[in-house]
C-alpha cells in the first residue's frame, strides 16, 4: 500500500507527523477525514439534519426509480427533436461510458445529463427563461426538474473557444429531471425549444 | 518504529513519538488477532505525555512478521526481547485478553524487565468454548462474528461509539478479517491451554492492575476472580456497562484507569 495513497501512508506535518495507516488499520480515511477535515472545517452535522438525511434516505430507492423513468421519457423526446444536435446520458449506446455503465449502474443512470442543442448562446437563454415546470438553479438531484446554460452562467465569462475545450458548447443544456410528470415535462421543453428556435 | 527481534521484523506504534529510553517505557499487548490499532488513544496518550510507548504487533499479526508465537509463555519470553530490541531495560506491560495473560507471564518470568503489569479484560483459566475454536480451526468467518459479537456488550452493538459514525463492531470483525487464517486459532489455542495463570499471579511483585468489564461475557468478571485474589495488592478498576472490547468501548475510562496506575 506504501506509495500508492501516501495521504494515508506517509507522515502529515498538519497532525503531529501522524501516519493514519499506522494509527488505525481499518479506518485510515476516516480517521484523516475527521482529524484534518472536521478539524479545518468545522462541519458537524446538527441532529435534525441527520435526522431529515435519515428519513430522504428511507425512500430514495422509490425516488430513483421515478428519477430515472422520467429521465428515460426526457432523452427519448430529446433525442428526435430537431433543435437537439446531442443527449449525453451512459445509457445511450453511443455514449463513450456506455458499456461501462452497462455493468456499474444497471438499474440506470440517475437523472442529471447534458443536452447539446443547436442553438447560439442567446438562443439558450431564450430556452431557459421560457421554461415554467423546470427550476432555474445551479444544483442537481431535487426532487423538482432543474435546468442551467453554462454559457450564460456558471461560464458565462468564457469566450466560445474556452467553452468548446471544456467540452460545453453556447447552446450546452444540463438538465436535472425531477418526479413530476413525465408529460408535463416533455411539454414544458417542446414550448422552450420551440421558443429558442424562434429567438 | 520496526524492531529487529531475532531476525524478524516487529512492527510498534509509538504514537508517532521517538521513543526515549530515558523515559518510563510502557508496553502494549493485544489480544487475540487484532494488532496495536487497538490501543489508538491510550498509546498515544502515554506517548504524548511523558513515556516511551511501544505498542507491538505480536508477530504474525499487523504489520509485524510471523510465525505466530503459539503459547503465552512463548510471548512472555518474547517481550523482553521486545524491550532489547528496543534498548529498554525495564517497561510496564499493559495487555488486553490475550495479551493480559502474556503481560501477566512475563511479570513472573522476567520480574526484572517488568516495573508494573496491567491486566485488561484478563480470566485466569481464559477458557475457549469447543465451537469457536472449531470455527476457527475451520476459519469460518463465524469465528470472527463470535468474538466480537461477544466481545462488544449489548448497548454497543448497533450504536454508541464515541467516534460519531463509527461502528465498533463491524471495526473490530474487520480487524479481524485482516489477520492471516489460522492466526484466531493458534491465539485461541494459546488462551485455552495456558494453565499457569494463578502461580504467576502469586508470582507477581511489582505493581499490579485489573481492569475488568462488568458486562464481559468473553472474559466474565468472575473468571478474575482468583486472580485478583493471587495479585497481591492488586489495584482493580470495574467499568460499569463495559464489554471485553473496553478500549474501543470506553476508551477515556480505560485511559483513566491507566493513567492512575502508570
Amino acid at each position: 500500500m506504501r506509495g500508492k495513497f501516501p495521504t494515508l501512508t506517509e507522515p502529515y506535518a498538519g497532525f503531529h507527523d501522524m501516519t493514519f495507516s499506522e494509527e488505525s488499520t481499518t479506518a485510515a480515511f476516516l480517521l484523516r477525514a475527521r482529524r484534518e477535515g472536521l478539524r479545518d472545517f468545522g462541519a458537524c452535522m446538527a441532529p435534525m439534519t441527520a435526522w431529515q438525511v435519515l428519513q430522504g434516505i428511507e425512500t430514495l430507492p422509490v425516488r430513483m426509480e421515478k428519477h430515472v423513468a422520467n429521465a428515460r421519457r426526457v432523452v427519448a423526446f430529446l433525442r428526435e427533436h430537431p433543435m437537439v444536435a446531442s443527449v449525453s446520458y451512459p445509457e445511450l449506446p453511443d455514449h463513450p461510458d456506455h458499456a461501462l455503465a452497462q455493468r456499474l449502474l444497471p438499474r440506470g443512470c440517475g437523472a442529471v445529463f447534458p443536452v447539446n442543442l443547436r442553438a447560439t448562446r442567446e438562443q439558450g437563454r431564450r430556452f431557459i427563461e421560457t421554461l415554467k415546470l423546470f427550476s432555474h438553479l445551479a444544483n442537481v438531484g431535487d426532487a423538482k426538474s432543474l435546468v442551467i446554460h453554462p454559457a450564460s452562467t456558471t461560464h458565462f465569462r468564457m469566450s466560445s473557444q474556452d467553452l468548446e475545450r471544456a467540452g460545453i458548447t453556447e447552446g450546452t443544456i444540463r438538465l436535472s429531471i425531477g418526479l413530476e410528470d413525465p408529460e408535463d415535462l416533455i411539454e414544458d421543453l417542446s414550448r422552450a425549444l420551440h421558443a429558442a428556435g424562434k429567438a | 518504529m520496526r524492531l529487529d527481534v531475532g531476525g524478524s521484523e516487529v512492527y510498534a506504534y509509538t504514537g508517532t513519538r521517538p521513543v526515549d529510553p530515558a523515559k518510563p517505557a510502557v508496553v502494549f499487548v493485544h489480544g487475540a488477532a487484532n494488532d496495536h490499532s487497538v490501543w489508538l488513544l491510550q498509546s498515544r496518550y502515554f506517548a504524548h505525555h511523558g513515556k516511551g510507548v511501544l505498542a507491538v504487533d505480536l508477530p504474525g499479526h499487523g504489520r509485524s512478521v510471523g510465525p505466530v508465537l503459539g503459547s503465552v509463555d512463548a510471548i512472555a519470553d518474547w517481550l523482553p526481547r521486545v524491550l532489547d530490541a528496543a534498548g529498554l531495560a525495564q517497561a510496564a506491560l499493559v495487555g488486553h485478553s490475550l495479551g493480559a495473560l502474556a503481560v501477566l507471564a512475563c511479570a513472573a518470568r522476567h520480574p526484572a524487565r517488568v516495573a508494573k503489569v496491567a491486566l485488561l479484560g484478563p480470566a485466569v483459566p481464559m477458557e475457549v468454548s469447543e465451537a469457536l475454536l472449531d470455527a476457527a480451526k475451520a476459519n469460518d468467518h463465524v469465528a470472527y462474528e463470535l468474538i466480537n459479537g461477544w466481545s462488544t456488550s449489548a448497548g454497543k452493538q448497533l450504536g454508541g461509539n464515541t467516534v460519531p459514525g463509527m461502528w465498533l463492531l463491524g471495526s473490530a470483525i474487520r480487524l479481524m478479517e485482516r489477520t492471516a487464517p489460522g492466526v484466531l486459532h493458534t491465539d485461541l489455542v494459546a488462551c485455552n491451554a495456558w494453565t499457569g495463570g494463578l502461580e504467576a499471579a502469586a508470582a507477581v511483585r511489582c505493581p499490579s492492575l485489573v481492569v475488568i468489564g462488568a458486562r464481559d461475557i468473553m472474559a466474565p468478571p468472575r473468571a478474575a476472580k482468583g486472580l485478583v485474589e493471587a495479585l497481591a495488592g492488586a489495584r482493580v478498576v470495574t467499568l460499569p456497562d463495559t464489554g471485553h472490547a473496553m478500549m474501543a468501548e470506553q476508551p477515556d475510562a480505560v485511559l483513566d484507569a491507566l493513567r492512575g496506575f502508570l
